[in-house]
C-alpha cells in the first residue's frame, strides 16, 4: 500500500539519501532504480534535509515513495494541494505512468481540485458532512449531468421528472439533471450548463430536492 | 524492523554533536576525576536516552501519522525502540567500561574488581531506567516525556549519593563487604537482580506494546 498524507511524511530531518536504505529494508518490492531515475528526472536533492524542500518537491518525494515499491493500492490525501499548475502536471503524470503500467492498480484519491479528479478518475464519490452523497462514474457525470438555467416561467412548465436538485438564484432557478439529453431534446430554448465536478456537488449540497 | 532501526540510526546522526560532547564530558571526568564509576553510569545512562529522542521525533510533525502506513506493525514498532535502547545502552556501557579501565590504568587507580564491580551494578539500573522510561515517552509524547527525564535523572543522582552517604554513614566499605560475601548469596543475589531486571523489563514491553495498539494517529 503507498500513501501520500497532506500533512504527514517522513521525518524533516532526513535526507534522500538516508530514506533510501530505509525503503530498501521496509518494502521487498522496493524498485531502486526506479526511484533513483525519479529522483534525478525531478532532479530532487539527495543531500538536502527534506525539511528544506519547497512545497512542489515535498509533494513530488512523497508520491515517489508511495509508488516505488509496487504497491497494489495507493491512498493519495489531497496530494496536489498547494502547488503549481508544472507541479501539478508533473504529480499526475507521475500517477498516470504509475497507473498505466500495470491492470490491477487502485488509487485512492481526495482532494478538492476538480480539474485533477475528471481527468484522472473513473468513479467519482462525494461526501459532505461525513455522509456520501453521490457516487457517479466520471464519464456519465461529465455528458449526462447538466445544470439548467430557468426563469420563473420555464421552471413553472418543466418537467421535474429527472431533476434531482433545485436552487433559487436571481434570474429564476437553477436545476441539476442527469439526463441532459431528455432536456436539451424537449426543450430547445433553455440554458444548459455542462456538468462539472464543481457545479454538480455545489447543488447537490445547496440545492434543495423538489 | 530493520528499516526503522536505520531511520533511528541516520536521525540520530543529526545529534551527533550532542554525542560527542557527551563523550568528551565523559573523558573529562575520567580523566579529570577519581569517581570513575560515575562516568560509566553517566556515559551510559545518557546515551541510552538517545532511543527517548526517536520517539520524540516520530512524533514531531505529525509524523507519525505517515510511519504507521509503512509496512510495520505496533509490536515490531515497540520492538524496534527497545532493541535500539539496548544497543546504545550496551554499547556505551561497553564503550565506558573500556574507558574507565583505559583511565584506571593511565591514572594508576587500576581497581579492576571496583570497576567491573560498579559496571554491573549500573547495568540492571540502566535496563530498569530504560523499562521505566520507554512506556512513559511511548504514552506521553516529547514534553511530558521530558518532564518525566528530568525526575529520573533527578532520581538516579539522589538514589546514588543516597548509597554513598548511607555507606560512609554506616562505616561501611561497599566493595570489601561485596568481596566478603560467601560465594552462594554473591550468586543468589546475582541471580535474583537478573530475574527482577528481566521481569521489569518483560513488564515493560507488554505495557508498552498495549499503548501502542491503542494509540491513534
Amino acid at each position: 500500500m503507498g500513501v501520500v498524507l497532506s500533512d504527514s511524511g517522513f521525518s524533516g530531518y532526513l535526507t534522500v539519501k538516508d530514506i533510501i536504505p530505509i525503503l530498501k529494508n521496509l518494502y521487498r518490492n522496493f524498485n531502486y532504480t526506479f526511484f533513483i531515475n525519479q529522483i534525478r528526472r525531478f532532479q530532487l536533492p539527495l543531500n538536502k534535509k527534506i525539511k528544506d524542500f519547497s512545497t512542489g518537491m515535498k509533494a513530488k518525494l512523497k508520491m515517489l515513495i508511495a509508488i516505488s515499491h509496487n504497491a497494489k493500492l495507493l491512498i493519495l490525501d489531497e496530494p496536489t494541494s498547494g502547488l503549481d499548475v508544472i507541479a501539478r502536471d508533473e504529480l499526475l503524470e507521475m500517477l498516470r505512468e504509475f497507473m498505466e503500467e500495470e491492470e490491477e492498480r487502485s488509487v485512492l484519491i481526495s482532494s478538492h481540485i476538480s480539474s485533477d479528479l475528471e481527468t484522472l478518475c473513473d468513479d467519482i464519490y462525494m461526501i459532505n458532512d461525513g455522509k456520501i452523497i453521490m457516487h457517479e462514474d466520471t464519464d456519465v457525470l461529465l455528458s449526462n449531468y447538466a445544470l439548467l438555467k430557468t426563469d420563473q416561467e420555464q421552471f413553472k412548465k418543466l418537467d421535474k421528472q429527472f431533476i434531482i436538485r433545485t436552487k433559487k438564484e436571481s434570474y429564476g432557478y437553477s436545476c441539476l439533471t442527469n439526463q441532459k439529453q431528455y432536456y436539451i431534446e424537449n426543450n430547445p430554448k433553455i440554458a444548459v450548463e455542462k456538468g462539472t465536478i464543481d457545479n454538480v456537488i455545489a447543488m447537490m449540497i445547496r440545492g434543495e430536492t423538489k | 524492523m530493520k528499516g526503522l532501526l536505520i531511520k533511528d540510526l541516520r536521525l540520530m546522526k543529526v545529534q551527533k554533536n550532542f554525542f560527542f560532547i557527551f563523550i568528551v564530558i565523559a573523558i573529562g571526568m575520567g580523566a579529570f576525576s577519581y569517581n570513575i564509576s560515575f562516568m560509566v553510569g553517566f556515559l551510559s545512562f545518557v546515551l541510552s536516552l538517545f532511543t527517548l529522542s526517536t520517539i520524540s521525533y516520530d512524533e514531531f510533525d505529525n509524523g507519525n501519522a505517515f510511519l504507521f502506513t509503512l509496512p510495520i506493525s505496533r509490536t515490531s514498532y515497540t520492538a524496534e525502540k527497545y532493541c535500539l535502547a539496548l544497543l546504545l545502552g550496551g554499547g556505551s556501557w561497553i564503550f565506558a567500561s573500556i574507558l574507565a579501565v583505559i583511565f584506571g590504568i593511565l591514572n594508576n587507580t587500576a581497581d579492576f574488581s571496583e570497576i567491573a564491580m560498579t559496571a554491573l551494578a549500573i547495568l540492571p539500573v540502566l535496563i530498569v531506567i530504560q523499562s521505566v522510561m520507554i512506556p512513559f515517552q511511548l504514552k506521553y509524547g516529547g514534553e511530558k516525556g521530558r518532564i518525566a527525564l528530568i525526575g529520573a535523572l533527578g532520581l538516579l543522582f539522589i538514589v546514588g549519593i543516597a548509597f554513598v552517604k548511607i555507606a560512609e554513614m554506616l562505616g561501611i566499605d561497599i566493595i570489601k563487604v561485596i568481596d566478603n560475601l560467601p560465594m552462594v548469596s554473591m550468586g543468589v543475589m546475582a541471580a535474583i537482580i537478573f530475574f527482577a531486571v528481566v521481569i521489569i523489563l518483560f513488564i515493560s514491553v507488554k505495557i508498552s506494546i498495549s499503548i501502542m495498539k491503542c494509540k491513534e494517529f
